[in-house]
């Protein structure tokens, strides 16, 4: 595994919490240049990096996780984030299988943490309760959701079954309409 | 980011735009203005002075006739003391009004407002006032030197271009004339030249003459105008122009300043305590683990530090979202008001069209008027739904928070509001709500881009 997290003892962190489980961290770095160079090194099974590093400390982490996953596809990655941001989760999920998004809370639930993370390196999509939350509990007019939904109907709904599954999620009759809306934002429309 | 905007013109720009701006000014009313303030200083002192003389002249000539000799002193104390004082007051009524011609800034009297009665006592103040005496000395400069020298110019300066223009009519007018010799136009003393060219040449000169006696005439009416108006309104107002113009640049400067901390705070709160609190989290989860045999108890502590660590972690958020919403930094009004959306109760339909990113002050403005708008929508207005667009068409930023609520929104209650048209102010923006008892109210703001 390779870690990118600024934070020295976040990363240290980290680092212990995946040994304690039999997990190799074969490098643990501080910024998105040094996580793409060690990528390249040493070819990892999982990635895990922060969002917000040096040296803008803005999203470099994601950019540089959406950049690996392009030159990569099948990665896995996992992003940790300080704060739900439903657009980095839409962007990450646009790459396809093998991606986490996960606010950095997680980190604390370690056993499920740690399934999470093997989730995501069996080539799972694992996205945070919370932004699954945000985003059924985003009640826009259906006007609003009419005109974020371009692709056809028959083609939303071939999808959901597969994204329940992803989520985790039980599906009921009624969400059906927040789900088709949370299903476009997934899918990056 | 303002004052760039001018580097960025290409090079020949500057030179075309003063030009352009120059055509403007001649072919304005300006030159006319000027040149009206100038020919009518000569009358306004005639008047003036001739009255004063006059006046004079017949109370001396009545004094003496009375009281010889010491009544014309006495004559002559009370006009210097009271008459020309008074004289003069009237004198600078007319010429700080005839002081808009050239000068469109506000010309206020100097004198304070005085209670008429008693009368004497008016005019032991009025007299003796420091404004009166500028006046008075200003009555006496424009007397004796400013009017005559404004009428000189007056004249003389349009002279040569109107001698020149008008030399090739009176060719035609009176071929016969004594500045006329057989086929020839005599300019000066013994230069001769051809009638036509000559005509032509001179006619083309008088044209060309015009445009720099414009300006002489524009430049030497405004310099009479800063004259009159260091003697009539005084320096006060300039000083008072330039405070403003230094409290509202220190003003802005503060509010960047502030922006900046919260940036630092929010930046520093995200790199220490947040961190920190999730490493804790973390040790105290993997605590758990190794205690996963242990005795309960002490499980249940470490798990209920680690809970008591989220919502601490959980707070620190709330926090860090009321002092600079990180989705703004990373996603600017786009993501970030579709946050804010998010977390609203109610739906809202948000209308974004913004074809590049404002600058920070701007951004973060046009944020917390957005959230506060939002905030009152939830609090106070039992809307339904709620609607926010923004668009940055003609160099305008243009947001609008609207509902379908109950209206009756007072900006003067309540801080939030206040707080944020002062914000948009400073940005020299605007702030207007719209909310009729009933609704629906409207909240809208402006900023210019830039």
């Amino acid at each position: 595994m390779v870690i990118a997290e600024d934070s020295v003892l976040l990363r240290e962190g980290l680092a212990q919490i995946l040994e304690r489980f039999g997990h190799i961290v074969v490098a643990a770095v501080g910024d998105a240049e040094a996580l793409c160079d060690a990528v390249a090194e040493h070819r990892p099974d999982v990635v895990v990096t922060d969002v917000r590093m040096p040296p803008g400390f803005t999203d470099e982490g994601l950019r540089a996780a959406l950049e690996l996953r392009r030159e990569r596809p099948r990665l896995p990655t996992v992003v940790l984030s300080q704060y739900v941001e439903t657009g980095s989760a839409e962007e990450l999920i646009a790459t396809g299988g093998g991606v986490g998004y996960l606010l950095k809370d997680r980190i604390g639930e370690v056993a499920e943490f740690v399934d999470a993370l093997r989730r995501v390196a069996a080539g799972g999509t694992v996205i945070d309760p919370e932004v699954v939350r945000r985003l059924l509990a985003h009640r826009r007019s259906n006007a609003a959701i009419a005109r974020r939904l371009s692709v056809t109907e028959a083609a939303v709904l071939k999808h959901i079954g597969n994204i329940f599954g992803k989520l985790g999620l039980q599906p009921a009759s009624d969400d059906h309409r927040r789900v088709r809306a949370v299903l476009a934002y997934l899918s990056g429309l | 980011m303002r004052a760039s905007l001018p580097g960025r013109r290409p090079a020949g720009g500057a030179f075309r735009t003063r030009s352009a701006a120059a055509a403007r000014l001649l072919l304005s009313r300006r030159p006319w203005l000027s040149l009206t303030y100038l020919l009518s200083s000569s009358l306004v002192a005639f008047l003036f002075a001739g009255l004063l003389i006059e006046l004079t002249g017949r109370a001396m000539d009545l004094a003496n006739q009375v009281a010889g000799a010491p009544g014309v002193l006495m004559v002559l104390v009370a006009v210097l003391a009271v008459v020309l004082p008074l004289a003069s007051i009237l004198l600078s009524m007319v010429e700080r009004w005839r002081l808009r011609l050239v000068d469109p800034g506000p010309a206020p009297s100097r004198h304070p407002r005085l209670a008429v009665r008693p009368l004497w006592r008016w005019l032991v103040a009025r007299c003796s006032e420091r404004a009166t005496w500028w006046e008075a000395a200003y009555a006496l400069l424009f007397s004796i030197a400013l009017a005559p020298f404004d009428l000189t110019a007056a004249v003389a300066l349009p002279a040569l271009p109107g001698v020149l223009l008008a030399l090739p009519f009176y060719d035609l007018l009176y071929p016969g004339s004594p500045l006329h010799t057989t086929g020839h136009s005599r300019i000066a003393g013994n230069l001769f030249v051809d009638s036509v060219q000559a005509d032509i040449a001179l006619g083309l000169g008088g044209l060309l003459l015009i445009v720099p006696t414009a300006f002489a005439v524009i430049g030497l009416a405004r310099v009479r105008g800063m004259v009159a108006r260091l003697f009539l309104v005084g320096p006060g107002d300039q000083a008072l122009t330039d405070r403003l113009r230094t409290l509202s640049r220190s003003r802005s400067r503060m509010v960047d300043a502030f922006d900046a901390e919260r940036r630092r705070i929010e930046r520093d709160l995200h790199d220490g305590a947040q961190q920190r609190l999730i490493a804790l989290m973390g040790t105290l989860g993997l605590a758990e683990i190794e205690l996963a045999g242990g005795p309960a108890s002490a499980r249940d502590l470490v798990t209920r530090a680690r809970h008591e660590a989220r919502d601490t972690l959980a707070e620190l958020r709330l926090l860090v979202q009321g002092i600079h919403p990180p989705v703004l930094t990373h996603r600017g009004l786009p993501g970030a008001l579709d946050a804010l959306a998010d977390r609203l109760p109610i739906p809202v339909e948000l209308d974004v069209r913004l074809a590049s990113r404002p600058a920070a002050p701007i951004e973060s403005a046009a944020y917390f008027v957005a959230a506060e708008a939002l905030a009152n929508v939830v609090k106070h207005s039992r809307a339904a739904r709620a609607w926010i667009s923004i668009s940055d068409a003609d160099g305008l930023l243009r947001l609008e928070i609207g509902d379908d609520g109950v209206g009756g929104a007072d900006p003067d209650r309540g801080t939030g509001l206040v707080g944020l048209t002062d914000r948009m102010s400073v940005l020299e923006g605007r702030l207007v709500i719209s909310s009729p008892a009933g609704g629906p109210t409207v909240v809208r703001a402006e900023v210019a881009l830039g």
